[in-house]
């Protein structure tokens, strides 16, 4: 059988990542309270669903991600094989 | 106090009535609302000491399911002292005996309680159709007298019992404890300050599925114990419950109703009963405003509700709740998010804007105040009761709610069984 290595997560990575998501989510809000002209506490007060936004677009962005590590996975074994069989 | 409306709050547990009823009184006191509330008067007077003189002692002619929920309030309310118990049915009268916890002195007959003058006023929680002449003869016998909703089984003996109880000196009060329930005097201070704009619309409902009879133990017993079936000793869902929310209307509208008209009919419990198991009544009220009211013994999926609508929110007052009709915006956030989602998910139109229905607004609304004990007034019109008795303060208001609610609910039942249009009979004086 063979043994597959997961790596670890580079956390310093993925919380940089996280503060991205959070940066954009906030700019959102922003965007939001001023076109929509709603008060500017709601800076502080839909903080919650400022979060739960940056953790939607952090997890999508981690499906897409894992997606993509899977098909370049995919692609390189299956162009090792085809490489195999010619030689 | 908030807004001009007092203070009533209990504390979360009310092994303390003595200080609860402190710290009303102190909000009570100089609340502007008071004046349009008078029957909240007795409330602002200190409660009683605990010197034998200061106690009211009361006979509680009526010791069933209602007696005994206003005899556990009353072994609360300070200053209040059950001297005697009166009932006919032995199982009911032991009962109330036993929460008392000590031995007092009991009647069958409640003639004799009336004769017993140490009793200073009595509490009626008995069949309707006893209401009228217990009361007529309590005030005769020089009683205060506390009588339960509704005020009497007939038109006649509602004007009998207000205009002796007005003519008498002693205090008349009436058991709908709306008048001091907590959520309700908030909403009444909504609609004054125009919260709701102009009131076009009352609406009230109560859904059971109960056939309202208790067991019999033997057949002699079912008039006794299953009056509220009885058309000779009840008139039915219109006295028993559309009583409390008629009392509402004519209190929030300010008037009576000037007539009404309705049906009912018994189409579901054909069980012997001859009063309706379901009732629809429309009454109308000054200024093209009207209550519609509908009781079912049949279905109980959406139970009790109290609805008073005018061109900008509506109040729920069996809920608690405040709907504003344009209610405050949404957070900028959620905004945006529900404007992409519809950019994404609805390009495709279903229909023209006309077809779509005009479907309950699902919006949460705004809680009203309501007692952190949950107390839904009965508790406080004890207090305020037994406060009156003691300094002899007389509301006129209360005979008036006593009265004009009374005969709303039997102008109801006799335009059902009538099949016309009832007037309002006018005044008891």
């Amino acid at each position: 059988m063979k043994t597959i290595t997961l790596p670890l997560p580079d956390w310093r990575k993925e919380a940089i990542l996280f503060a991205a998501c959070l940066v954009l989510a906030i700019g959102l809000n922003v965007y939001a309270i001023a076109t929509f002209q709603t008060p500017w506490a709601e800076l502080v007060t839909e903080m919650p669903v400022v979060l739960a936004l940056a953790l939607l677009v952090y997890t999508l962005l981690a499906a897409g991600r894992i997606a993509g590590y899977a098909l370049k996975h995919l692609i390189a074994n299956f162009e090792r094989k085809n490489t195999g069989r010619k030689s | 106090m908030m807004d001009g409306i007092p203070d009533i709050e209990l504390p979360p547990r009310d092994n303390n009535r003595r200080e609860t009823l402190k710290t009303i009184a102190s909000a009570i006191t100089g609340s502007a609302l008071l004046s349009t509330l008078p029957w909240l008067s007795p409330l602002k007077a200190a409660p009683a000491g605990k010197s034998p003189s200061d106690k009211v002692r009361l006979g509680l002619i009526g010791t069933g399911s209602r007696g005994q929920y206003l005899e556990e309030h009353l072994l609360k309310t300070p200053g209040a002292e059950i001297a005697a118990l009166c009932d006919v049915y032995p199982p009911h009268l032991q009962a109330a005996q036993q929460k008392i916890g000590k031995p007092v002195t009991h009647y069958k007959d409640y003639r004799h309680l009336l004769d017993d003058k140490s009793v200073d006023a009595v509490i009626i929680a008995t069949p309707l159709y006893l209401h009228a002449p217990m009361c007529l003869d309590a005030l005769a016998a020089g009683k205060h007298v506390f009588c339960e909703k509704s005020l009497a089984l007939t038109i006649p003996e509602c004007k009998a019992v207000a205009r002796t109880a007005s003519q008498s000196p002693k205090v008349f009060q009436i058991g709908h404890q709306r008048l001091f329930h907590r959520a309700t005097l908030y909403a009444l201070q909504q609609v004054k300050a125009g919260d709701l704009g102009p009131i076009t619309q009352i609406r009230a409902y109560w859904h059971r599925n109960v056939n309202w009879r208790r067991p019999v133990p033997s057949p002699e017993l079912e008039m006794l114990l299953n009056w509220r079936v009885h058309r000779k000793y009840s008139a039915g869902l219109m006295t028993e419950l559309a009583s409390h929310h008629l009392q509402v209307a004519n209190w929030f509208l300010d008037s009576p109703p000037l007539a009404c008209i309705g049906y009912g009919s018994i189409n579901y419990w054909k069980d012997g009963r001859d009063v309706f198991d379901n009732v629809n009544v429309i009454y109308k009220y000054p200024k093209g405003v009207s209550f519609i009211y509908d009781s079912l013994s049949s279905n109980r999926f959406y139970g009790l509700e109290l609805q008073i609508m005018g061109p900008k929110g509506t109040l729920e007052l069996e809920t608690a709740k405040f709907y504003a009709e344009n209610p405050p915006p949404a957070p900028g956030i959620i905004q945006l998010i529900n404007q992409i989602e519809r950019g994404t998910l609805e390009s495709v139109a279903l229909a023209d804007r006309s077809w779509v229905p005009d479907l309950k607004k699902d919006t949460k609304g705004t809680p009203l105040p309501e007692d952190p004990d949950h107390d839904d007034g009965t508790g406080l019109s004890m207090a305020a009761f037994v406060n009156a008795v003691r300094l002899g303060e007389k509301s006129p208001a209360m005979i008036e709610h006593a009265y004009r609610s009374g005969v709303a609910a039997l102008m109801g039942v006799i335009a059902m069984e009538e099949g016309r249009e009832v007037a309002w009979p006018g005044g008891y004086a």
